[in-house]
């Protein structure tokens, strides 16, 4: 266990290398120069421009720019935005926002997903399957902005049921209620699909009639037997999830008004401000690969005959 | 007729034992399925209009996509158009039918490209195994740990303004955003198939009677590896569908005076609470259209897999 999450930490640093340096170099190639409008209807003068370039190290070649701001990073800076405001100040604003929003997406679509997948697998081919599986569709294909969109003007401006917009940069539960129920959505679907295609399954494998054939009721043997293997993919695909949920938060943050990474790194890129930008996928990047590696260790206590010595 | 010759041929040809079998094969075995599945039938359906659509638009429609009637912006549907006109003056309905090129040529050209990519280095990865496997499973992991809508904002920002010059390159600008950071799903999928299929008795085979590897790749592990790729390929082109609209929505992706989905979906929702069918008419398109590429991948799913007959 311990030598196995020790690899996995050291095989992350070249992806996290990797990924920084992919979003460094698109990052470089940005057209347009942030010294643009920096000192209002006039150029920028001669002393100050040549101060900003060294100071932001612009004019040194992709290479060394990368291998400055790594060796930054390492010591936990994430340098400046081009305004003088430590991005790191920002990410630490806005990450608790947009990570409060995507847990809250996940939390209900694994809840809601997996209850509805549970009772369509154990009752395949009734109505309530068929109900869902062609509704689940139906979500599947309507794009995020759409639902947004639409359940902000029917439960937000109509129903009066949620807010209709977030109004402070520190957003309530109940405000960030319907943005992450509509962040969520599509996911919804995919992990009650996805939790009844597996319990499906192993409701036929001999496991499970053993439990049956020992006396074990109907209830036991799924919620416990069953339903535990089954739940292996759906962890896979909430701990991948989550990654796409803080990246995909940028539509949704749009749509509501939220003050979280999304908007904020938007902004930074039609800014061409690079340390925000790298800065934040960086974060992403991380929180993504530690989700996942999170996820790989809860394979062993789902499933005893993982193991991961 | 075609039982009759095929009695015949039983006749003329009588096997050792006196039973003949059929002859199926897994392509034709899962087109027989296929055929009895209306959910293929509906999806097929669907594509095939969406694809027209996309070809040959004058077909649905003799207005011009581009014809501002500013005196008529957003009358209702009915009013001397079949699903109104919007903010400025366009015919909803033949902005519709217009919008399906961007879209279908997105969604298959980068479905075309991820599946070379992904495919082909899934391929080599899990053909040859060892140094190659390690190496481009890690720089996989690199691309796969950017969330896709991120990544492809960061990306089409970077690219050159010569990508905005006509309506072919700013199209592609979109594909080569989505496959540059889709194909490595579809690669760890190819991966994963070719080494189940490796290790079969007749690819042995092959290699002890000297087959060449481009041969043994040919003609034994990629018809045999290639029903998942085709399955989850069909899905995506759904999704890259939806990325699309997303991108354009955001006023990243295609800009006007291209015409797309997205782009009328994201000038529609300023006038959600006054003129609803602006918004409507786009969203059902584009959900119809990613709706069919998903049903399809499903219905082929289910033919290709034993397991749900």
């Amino acid at each position: 266990m311990g030598t196995y999450v020790i690899r996995r930490l050291l095989q992350m640093i070249p992806v996290i290398l990797g990924a920084t340096f992919l979003i460094f170099t698109m990052v470089f190639a940005l057209p347009g120069d942030p010294l643009a409008g920096k000192c209002g209807e006039r150029p920028c003068p001669p002393a100050y421009a040549a101060a900003f370039r060294e100071k932001y190290n612009l004019n040194d070649p992709l290479p060394i720019q990368y291998g400055k701001y790594v060796g930054n990073l390492a010591q936990g800076d994430f340098g400046e935005t081009t305004n003088g405001i430590k991005v790191i100040d920002q990410l630490k604003a806005r990450y608790p926002i947009t990570a409060q929003l995507a847990l809250m997406a996940l939390a209900f679509e694994a809840i809601i997903g997996i209850t509805v997948g549970v009772f369509t697998g154990i009752r395949r081919g009734g109505f309530l399957d068929n109900l869902v599986l062609i509704s689940t569709l139906v979500v599947i294909s309507i794009p995020v902005f759409v639902v947004g969109g639409l359940s902000q003007y029917f439960l937000g401006v109509r129903l009066g049921l949620f807010p209709v917009t977030v109004t402070s940069a520190n957003p309530t539960f109940y405000q960030l209620m319907l943005p992450a129920m509509v962040l969520g959505s599509i996911s919804l679907a995919y992990i009650s699909r996805l939790t009844r295609t597996s319990l499906v399954e192993n409701l036929r494998s001999d496991y499970v009639r053993t439990a049956t054939a020992k006396g074990l009721r109907r209830r036991r043997a799924v919620g416990l037997h069953a339903l535990r293997n089954s739940l292996i993919p759906v962890v896979t695909f909430i701990g991948f999830d989550f990654g796409f949920l803080l990246g995909g938060a940028i539509v949704t943050e749009a749509i509501f008004n939220i003050p979280g990474v999304g908007g904020y790194l938007f902004r930074s890129i039609r800014a061409r401000d690079g340390a925000s930008v790298v800065g934040t996928v960086t974060v992403l990047v991380i929180v993504f690969l530690f989700v996942n590696l999170l996820v790989d260790l809860l394979y062993g206590l789902l499933d005893p005959r993982i193991s991961h010595d | 007729m075609t039982d009759a010759a095929v009695a015949e041929v039983t006749v003329a040809e009588p096997r050792e034992g006196g039973v003949r079998e059929e002859e199926r094969s897994l392509a034709s075995d899962a087109w027989r399925a296929l055929r009895g599945n209306p959910v293929f039938w509906v999806s097929a359906v669907l594509i095939a209009v969406f694809t027209l659509m996309a070809i040959w638009p004058s077909l649905f429609t003799n207005t011009d996509p581009r014809e501002a009637i500013l005196a008529e912006s957003r009358s209702r549907p009915g009013d001397g158009t079949w699903f109104g006109r919007d903010i400025q003056g366009y015919d909803i309905y033949a902005r519709c039918i217009y919008g399906a090129r961007a879209s279908i040529l997105v969604g298959v050209m980068t479905t075309a490209m991820a599946v070379a990519i992904g495919g082909g280095i899934g391929m080599i990865s899990g053909y040859l195994g060892g140094a190659w496997d390690a190496t481009f499973s890690r720089i996989g992991d690199i691309f796969f740990s950017i969330p896709l809508l991120l990544g492809a904002i960061i990306f089409l920002s970077s690219l050159p303004e010569f990508f905005n010059d006509n309506y072919f390159l700013v199209i592609m600008k979109v594909v080569l955003a989505l496959a540059f950071l889709g194909w490595p799903s579809l690669a760890r999928l190819m991966r994963s198939s070719v080494i189940q299929v490796k290790p079969n008795d007749y690819v042995q085979a092959a290699r002890a009677l000297g087959a060449s590897p481009s041969r043994i790749i040919r003609s034994h592990i990629l018809p045999n590896s290639l029903a998942p790729l085709i399955v989850v390929a069909t899905i995506s082109l759904g999704g890259y569908i939806a990325v699309e609209a997303t991108l354009s929505f955001l006023g990243i992706g295609l800009q006007p005076p291209a015409i797309s989905w997205g782009i009328d979906i994201s000038a529609a929702i300023v006038g959600l609470r006054t003129t609803p069918h602006m918004l409507f008419f786009p969203s059902l398109f584009l959900s119809l259209a990613v709706l069919g590429f998903i049903l399809m991948g499903d219905a082929v799913r289910d033919a290709l897999d034993p397991k749900t007959r």
